[in-house]
């Protein structure tokens, strides 16, 4: 009884999903002839190049021969055509899918689809099911390029189905990223970070390391992986790791459909949720051009990349349903929290189970990543300005914020700083071979956590008060990075002016000039695994007393600009 | 239906609504007029949950429009001043797009689309492309999609404006058959001729503010103090005769003798029939009569002052 109601329940769900608009006009695009002509063309282009790459770069190498006769041809140039629709696919998909917000927009009938009542989830999903028919036609039109494989010396029939499937499942991860994406950044933002990232990726699937968890995101590293197992000479490079001790290293399949699924899995719990770090729902100015302040302010301060973002963020919380509306202070709060905590946990396990054994440039990505972390915990809590609702109580949204960065900051010193000590990982097996030299590892790591920490403060501090003028949030993250550049580097450009070149010649006579600015501190400190020396001293106080300036000056600020906020936005 | 208690909302330092509270019952058409710059696209967009007011409260079917707007949305047809298209779409996919947005099934799709374009006299123009459509059918395309959903409620910034003669009088037949069909109607327009036939109830506002507001027939009552105005032709050369003869009337108050033999009587009770019996027992020959009322034009311009925010 219950499953025929669950059944009865999807079915529904499915029903409604393809009774989405969004889907009613991708698929009259999917057909339209000039569009179908572009891609073709495109995509023609780039199988056609690869194809003159494997016959120029591959097949006339006498070195390759033995490679190609152990492959045979068929196979080598139907890997080449899958790795041309990867690349056809990562940026077409997110490119068709672009436009989910604007097209309505630009077309000025947005209000129209806001006033329908439509849930977010409906609208967006719509865009899932147009990829579909656009990966048929994709499919459909490189069907005579694998036809023309068979005739150079044939390919394995399950191996072509088996990368068939796993683009389908890629073209599923592209999508629903984007429109993840969408739901926290704008989409001028999200486009090329998607491309970027998943192009950044598939470089890195081309190189035959496993396990390739970069690489793994995208197909490239397994279509690439079937053809490099089956060559006699090629080179295999496994990372010394938990997928190792699994017996998963050469399983690039597994790997992929871990991640793709994850990717999938968190994608669309994002979507689902909707834009946690956005405002509440007592903020919305929806449709208002003007905002507060705007008379008064400078012409370069009034220009938003989205000028009507907030109601894009309005459609994603008003037209929810009423149970995910009136649970709004656990959904928003919580999962930034679980964002930031995922994050660190996903940085730990990235660098010391996938990479241990790489020493020293891997322990410089967790001091990367651990500087991220702080970046990130800045910028969560930064955006959040209205008194919060919890059933029935009001919480100052300011005191929650500085709760939430100072419990964070603990959760930072402990993930980064102190964990790692204490679990005894194994970060550089060369360095800390005596308990003493390994505790004086410890002692910096600390010290280098909580000099980030600081650093972080003022991020916030500054992010915080350039969202109070009014700026948009992911133009006032672009602005408070560049603030806080031209506050790392302004003691060295000072010092350059007041010809103490000696700063920038000479750091080893000046460190605490350079101390202000992140890569200089992790120099540093990765150069003070010995006794802490009094000059390595001058430069840690330095940076901490100059952050700590920052912040206080930039919360005296905010702390000013609040007092003239209007009423009615606290 | 609604009820809209002390509205205010401002953009930046200028207020464009202030403290306007209005009431509109079940199946009532309500007018909102004004100048440019009145507010009544804001408070339009406000009724529509589209803006949120700073102060003040709406409350929609029984829904609070800041806090359940989307309760609100299903029942509610809003007809936005500005046209937005989706591109390259036919009438009828233009009409299937706004069916899927409002859950419209797949069964019942065609059925509501059929009917509402036979309601605003498009069917059978399914293939014609809405980019090539006439401002008119654009307008008639937008209250049909506007009505596909069948709401209770529908808001409609400025249908007529843009339109010629006879579109206007198409438009406004067909507010008058959904008035007729029981539907709740708040309408802004500029031209006062069209909301004279079609409103119950009129709004009128000026600089954000609410300068006048009411029932019209009651209105109308207010404005005109009881009078009754008659206009009465009759050829020029007697037109002093009959001003004479008409004087010894007890009602009449008042007699002025306009070009081309027309004369205004002002009258508080005087019927028209003792008028004609009087001229004509003088032997004063009748060209022509109209009764005056005061019409929503003269409503406007005795409550505005021109003032806009």
């Amino acid at each position: 009884m219950a499953t025929a109601k669950y059944l009865a329940n999807a079915g529904q769900h499915w029903r409604s999903l393809l009774n989405s608009p969004t889907w009613l006009r991708d698929a009259t695009t999917v057909t339209s002839p000039w569009r179908l002509g572009f891609w073709f063309m495109v995509l023609n282009a780039l199988i056609i190049g690869s194809l003159i790459y494997v016959d120029t770069e591959i097949i006339r190498e006498l070195d390759n021969q033995t490679v190609i006769a152990e492959l045979g041809l068929g196979r080598l140039l139907a890997g080449s055509i899958f790795l041309a629709l990867t690349t056809f696919v990562t940026v077409f998909v997110p490119v068709r899918t672009a436009g989910v917000f604007y097209g309505p927009r630009l077309g000025r009938y947005f209000d129209q689809i806001i006033l329908s009542g439509i849930t977010p989830w409906r609208f967006l999903m719509g865009k899932v099911l147009g990829q579909q028919a656009f990966f048929a036609t994709v499919v459909a039109v490189s069907l005579p390029y694998f036809i023309l494989c068979l005739s150079f010396g044939g390919v394995f029939f399950w191996e072509v189905l088996l990368c068939t499937f796993i683009l389908l499942v890629y073209v599923q991860v592209l999508v629903i990223v984007y429109l993840a994406f969408t739901t926290f950044l704008s989409e001028i933002i999200a486009l090329p970070l998607v491309i970027g990232l998943f192009g950044a990726a598939g470089v890195f699937g081309l190189l035959h390391v496993s396990p390739n968890p970069i690489g793994g995101i995208t197909p490239v590293s397994t279509i690439m992986g079937m053809l490099y197992e089956d060559t006699s000479s090629h080179l295999s490079y496994t990372f010394r790791g938990g997928f190792g001790q699994l017996g998963l290293v050469t399983s690039h399949v597994l790997l992929y459909g871990i991640l793709s699924l994850s990717m999938i899995g968190l994608g669309s719990l994002a979507v689902a949720l909707g834009p946690i770090n956005a405002l509440t729902t007592g903020l919305n100015t929806f449709g208002a051009v003007v905002l507060p302040g705007d008379k008064n302010r400078a012409s370069w301060l009034k220009k938003r990349f989205d000028l009507r973002r907030q109601s894009e963020f309005s459609f994603l919380y008003e037209n929810n349903s009423a149970a995910w509306r009136t649970r709004d202070f656990q959904r928003r709060w919580s999962l930034r929290e679980l964002v930031f905590v995922l994050f660190i946990a996903a940085a730990l396990i990235w660098t010391f189970w996938l990479f241990p054994p790489f020493g020293e440039p891997f322990y410089l990505l967790l001091q990367l990543m651990c500087v991220g972390a702080i970046f990130l915990n800045a910028k969560l809590f930064a955006d959040s300005w209205m008194a919060e609702r919890l059933y029935t109580k009001r919480l100052d949204a300011g005191t929650l914020n500085a709760l939430h960065f100072c419990g964070n900051s603990v959760l930072i010193w402990l993930g980064f700083g102190w964990l790692p000590s204490v679990l005894n990982l194994d970060v550089e097996p060369n360095v800390s071979d005596s308990p003493a030299e390994f505790m004086e590892i410890q002692e910096t790591n600390l010290s280098l956590v909580t000099q980030f920490v600081v650093m972080g403060l003022a991020f916030y501090a500054i992010l915080r008060w350039i969202i109070l003028r009014r700026v948009n949030v992911e133009s006032s993250s672009l602005l408070a990075i560049f603030l806080m550049i031209v506050i790392a580097f302004i003691p060295i450009w000072l010092s350059a002016f007041a010809n103490l070149n000696t700063a920038l010649d000479e750091p080893d006579r000046f460190p605490w000039l350079a101390m202000g600015n992140p890569i200089e501190m992790i120099e540093s400190a990765n150069s003070m695994r010995r006794p802490v020396s009094n000059d390595d001293r001058i430069g840690l106080y330095w940076s901490a007393s100059l952050y700590s300036f920052v912040a206080l000056l930039f919360t005296a600020l905010t702390w000013k600009s609040r007092q003239r906020l209007p009423r009615r936005r606290l | 239906m609604i009820t809209a208690t002390a509205l205010n909302k401002a953009f930046d330092d200028v207020a464009a609504v202030q403290n306007v509270s209005l009431e509109v019952e079940r199946g009532q058409t309500l007018g909102l007029i004004g100048p440019n710059g009145a507010g009544k696209t804001t408070l339009l967009r406000m009724l529509a949950t589209l803006a949120k007011p700073d102060t003040g409260a709406i409350t929609i079917a029984g829904y609070d429009a800041v806090h359940e707007p989307r309760e609100i949305r299903r029942r509610l047809g809003f007809m936005p001043a500005e046209f937005g298209i989706p591109r390259d779409l036919n009438m009828r996919e233009y009409m299937q797009y706004f069916a899927c947005l409002a859950g419209l099934s797949r069964h019942t799709r065609d059925a509501a689309i059929n009917q509402a374009l036979e309601l605003t006299d498009l069917r059978g123009r399914d293939d014609v492309m809405v980019s090539g459509l006439s401002t008119g059918n654009k307008q008639r395309l937008l209250l049909a999609k506007t009505l596909i959903h069948d709401p209770e409620l529908l808001i409609l910034d400025e249908p007529s404006s843009g339109l010629d003669p006879r579109a206007r009088v198409d438009v406004r037949e067909i507010l008058q058959e959904l008035a007729g069909l029981g539907k709740t109607i708040v309408i802004s327009s500029h031209i006062l001729k069209d909301l004279d036939s079609i409103c119950s109830h009129v709004l009128i506002m000026e600089a954000g503010r609410v300068a006048l507001a009411g029932e019209v027939d009651s209105l109308r009552r207010q404005m005109s103090s009881g009078d009754h105005h008659v206009k009465v032709r009759v050829f020029p050369n007697k037109a002093a005769q009959a001003a004479t003869c008409l004087e010894p009337l007890t009602q009449l108050t008042d007699c002025v003798i306009e070009p081309e033999g027309w004369l205004r009587l002002t009258s508080k009770n005087a019927s028209n029939n003792l008028i004609l019996r009087t001229l004509l027992d003088e032997g004063i020959e009748v060209l022509g009569l109209a009764e005056e009322s005061s019409d929503l034009e003269t409503l406007f311009i005795q409550s505005t002052k021109g003032d806009v925010t």
